[in-house]
């Protein structure tokens, strides 16, 4: 991506003023005034998505409507504008874009899209694809995309930074930015490269064929040893139902075959006791409950005949009792009284009492009666003797059926056991059978298949992560920098920059550049040398890189904008002067100045277009490179970032 | 009193009066043997009750057992002679002279009863059930004898003259 024009467009919707650049070439903006300058930077940062307006405020600025920029990407003109924000805006999401690159009249300017779009557009068009930087293990940061924003540090200088010893990147001052640029450096390096996004998602699908393979292995192993405790405890049924010898030795080691012969064992013979039982059985219970009923009528039946001998012999005593008393006139020693008169009061009239004779033939009447009462019922005695006979026969009987049933249920009962044994062997065969079925003994080497496929898998995820590793990473980065770091060294002792003697590099993690004295180490943003060096050395890195990401095809921007690199070679008193001019420098300063803008000038044409400078800056050269490198953008004598015109 | 053949046949077998005057001359005797002296005649109509009623007959106590300490342990007796006992008076009145007119007993002092000796039946052996009336008869006439006036016996026994 490079620059081929800056267009401003007037807020009035009629006027578009274009700042032409050279792609691939060694561009300089020389000019009077200051602000304006250090606009340019804001600009192509806004139209390259910064997340703020720019802080140049200013009359000029604020005629702007929309900003423009007319990029190069790999050969096709793209033109991405932003609406500069309204009075009362931080930022504008408004935003254009329009391959072909074709400048759109003043009066067409408007949204068509947004500005996160515009850069996504971008991303892929320099072909920042997906990736993802992981931190190392044990960080805690989120791993970060590299985007295009990330690769703007690369390309911007702006004029605070470029003499700054501490901060070499822009935005560094951010601790977050500071650690994207970090995470992000090995990415733009090629260290990190396209290709980890597949291989994270061949790590992740080889971790998965791992824990696969192990859970495998581990279940196979698991689910020998549970089948080894069920067949003992069917070994154990087996000795029980006696389907195998129990002083068999059950703690032998292969369960399975004492089992397989326990049931290609023959079973035994069933007995023949075992059928007909049954019949016989319920034939004595039939006739033990007839028995019970038979006896049980004719014992009802001596009831009743008893009840009836009873009364009579109730009866008989009665009548025996009356007789007894009537013979109590026996006891009477005179029975032939005749009674006439009273012997107490010898009256007469009182009712006659019976005589004696009287009651004698009342005796004769009562024992006729007697006699009688007990003969009403002839053979009664006999006939419940007769009863009592049957009974017993019958309780004879059944007492007989009764011992025969018991001998035959002690017999059944013999045989159902035996049944239930043989039924419970041939139940037992059975899940022996499927059991035996279900669990084949595994293969020894089935259990080294499972094995070898673990082995083969941890090699597979093992070879990844060291792909992947963060290590892998930071030994790449590090083997990339030091190419950039032997680039830097060169350009450096071509400054004659301090403690470049015996080679400086840029560490990836401090984000700034190491060189060395005597005493060892230096690092640039200890404070230590002029702003004159750190010029030098913002301006070796950013060419060290750059030079490195166009011969690695590297997606960044492949643009340099340096503002007022010089500013720091003027003598204090001058530098903020306007009118300052390259002969206020002290000689030497003014030999550094030149030796730097050659740098940038032979850097870009050893890379054939590759790489494009702009350099806003006060000094200017009488050369003619510097006056093919100015162009038109020369803003002295009053001409400046916006015409004046615009404003007046 | 209904004219003999006109009786119940109870009252004719089971209450004929030869058998009453054989129990009345047993009463008689026994108070006698415990007294000295002939039986009261209102007694009869106390005692033969008693003895024919066989749920009384056969709780009587013992000779030593004092009359009225066993008239309060056995109130039903308070009550059940006095029922039964109106409904005898005729026959042991007639029980009474039958006896004296067949030597079974004679009339002393005031009415009072005298037993005459009964020791000889003529024929004839007697059931076991006559045997215990008479026994108990006898035992009854002893406890009479032992119990004081018969105007206090008669009151304990819940009877009005």
């Amino acid at each position: 991506m490079q620059i081929c024009c800056i267009a401003l467009y007037h807020r009035d919707g009629n006027r578009r003023h274009e700042l032409k650049f050279q792609p691939g070439k060694f561009n300089v903006v020389t000019g009077v005034s200051d602000t304006g300058k250090s606009a340019v930077l804001e600009i192509v940062d806004y139209c390259l998505g910064s997340g703020t307006h720019g802080v140049y405020r200013g009359p000029q600025l604020e005629t702007i409507g929309w900003y423009g920029l007319q990029l190069i990407i790999g050969g096709e003109r793209i033109f991405v504008a932003r609406r500069r924000p309204p009075i009362g805006q931080k930022t504008s999401d408004h935003a254009m874009l329009i391959r072909g690159g074709v400048l759109p009249a003043p009066s067409k300017m408007y949204q068509t899209t947004n500005i996160a779009t515009v850069v996504s557009e971008l991303e892929k068009l320099i072909g920042i694809d997906e990736n993802l930087q992981e931190p190392p293990e044990g960080s805690t940061r989120d791993p970060v995309t590299a985007g295009l924003r990330h690769a703007v540090p690369y390309v911007l200088q702006p004029q605070r930074l470029i003499a700054d010893p501490k901060y070499l990147f822009d935005g560094q001052e951010d601790n977050f930015k500071e650690q994207h640029i970090r995470d992000t450096l090995p990415f733009f390096l090629g260290a990190v490269d396209q290709d980890s996004l597949a291989q994270r998602r061949d790590l992740r699908t080889r971790r998965l064929e791992l824990r696969k393979a192990q859970a495998a292995l581990a279940d196979s192993e698991h689910a020998d040893s549970a089948v080894i405790a069920r067949a003992s405890l069917l070994l154990d049924e087996a000795a029980k139902t006696g389907l195998i010898n129990s002083d068999t030795d059950t703690a032998v080691a292969d369960v399975r075959a004492i089992l397989r012969e326990a049931i290609d064992s023959e079973p035994p013979e069933e007995g023949s006791t075992l059928t007909g039982d049954a019949e016989k059985i319920a034939a004595l219970q039939d006739r033990k409950n007839e028995l019970g009923d038979t006896i049980r009528e004719v014992r009802a039946e001596k009831r009743i005949l008893m009840h009836r001998a009873q009364l009579a012999a109730d009866v008989a005593t009665e009548f025996e009792e009356r007789a007894s008393r009537l013979t109590s006139l026996d006891l009477l020693p005179n029975d032939d009284a005749v009674d006439e008169a009273c012997p107490l009061c010898g009256s007469d009239s009182s009712p006659r009492s019976p005589a004696a004779h009287q009651l004698r033939k009342e005796l004769d009447v009562v024992r006729a009666q007697t006699a009688s009462a007990v003969y009403s019922e002839p053979g009664l005695e006999e006939v419940i003797d007769v009863y009592e006979q049957r009974i017993q026969a019958f309780v004879d009987q059944l007492e007989t059926v009764d011992s025969e049933l018991q001998v035959l249920v002690a017999r059944d009962k013999a045989a159902a056991h035996a049944r239930t044994r043989l039924e419970q062997q041939a139940y037992l065969r059975g899940r022996i059978e499927g059991f035996l079925q279900e669990h084949p003994p595994i293969d020894a080497s089935e259990g080294d298949g499972l094995r070898r496929q673990v082995k083969l898998a941890e090699k597979r995820v093992d070879t990844l992560e060291k792909l992947l590793s963060a290590d892998a990473t930071r030994e790449r980065t590090e083997n990339a920098l030091s190419y950039v770091g032997a680039d830097m060294t060169k350009m450096a002792q071509r400054l004659a920059l301090s403690y470049a003697a015996e080679g400086v590099r840029l560490d990836p993690v401090a984000l700034t550049v190491v060189g060395r004295d005597p005493s060892g180490p230096i690092w640039l943003n200890q404070d230590i040398g002029s702003g004159k060096n750190w010029v030098g050395y913002h301006v070796i890195t950013l060419l060290a890189l750059h030079r490195y990401f166009i011969d690695n095809k590297r997606p960044v921007p492949a643009m340099l904008l340096l503002d007022q690199p010089t500013q720091a070679f003027f003598p204090s008193t001058k530098r903020d002067d306007p009118n300052r001019a390259l002969g206020d420098m002290r000689d030497e300063d003014q030999e550094q100045v030149r030796r730097i803008f050659d740098l940038l000038r032979e850097t870009v044409s050893s890379l054939h277009g590759g790489l494009q400078v702009i350099v806003m800056d006060h000094a200017e050269f009488e050369d003619e490179w510097f006056e093919d490198a100015v162009g038109q953008n020369n803003w002295r004598g009053g001409r400046g970032l916006v015409p004046n015109d615009w404003y007046a | 009193m209904k004219d003999w053949p006109n009786r119940p046949s109870e009252h004719r077998t089971l209450f004929n009066p030869a058998f009453l005057a054989v129990l009345i001359a047993d009463i008689a005797a026994g108070y006698e043997d415990e007294s000295k002296q002939p039986l009261p005649y209102v007694l009869p109509f106390l005692s033969v009750p008693i003895v024919i009623h066989e749920p009384t007959r056969e709780s009587l106590p013992t000779i030593a057992t004092s009359m009225y300490a066993w008239l309060d342990r056995r109130p039903q007796a308070r009550v059940e002679i006095p029922l039964l006992a109106p409904q005898f008076v005729e026959s042991i009145r007639e029980a009474i002279r039958f006896g004296a007119l067949h030597d079974a007993l004679k009339f002393g002092a005031g009415g009072s009863i005298v037993p005459l000796d009964l020791s000889k039946p003529r024929r004839g052996s007697q059931t076991p059930e006559l045997r215990r009336c008479r026994d108990r008869a006898r035992f009854t006439g002893r406890w009479l004898g032992r119990a004081g006036d018969p105007g206090t016996i008669l009151v304990a026994w819940g009877l009005r003259v």
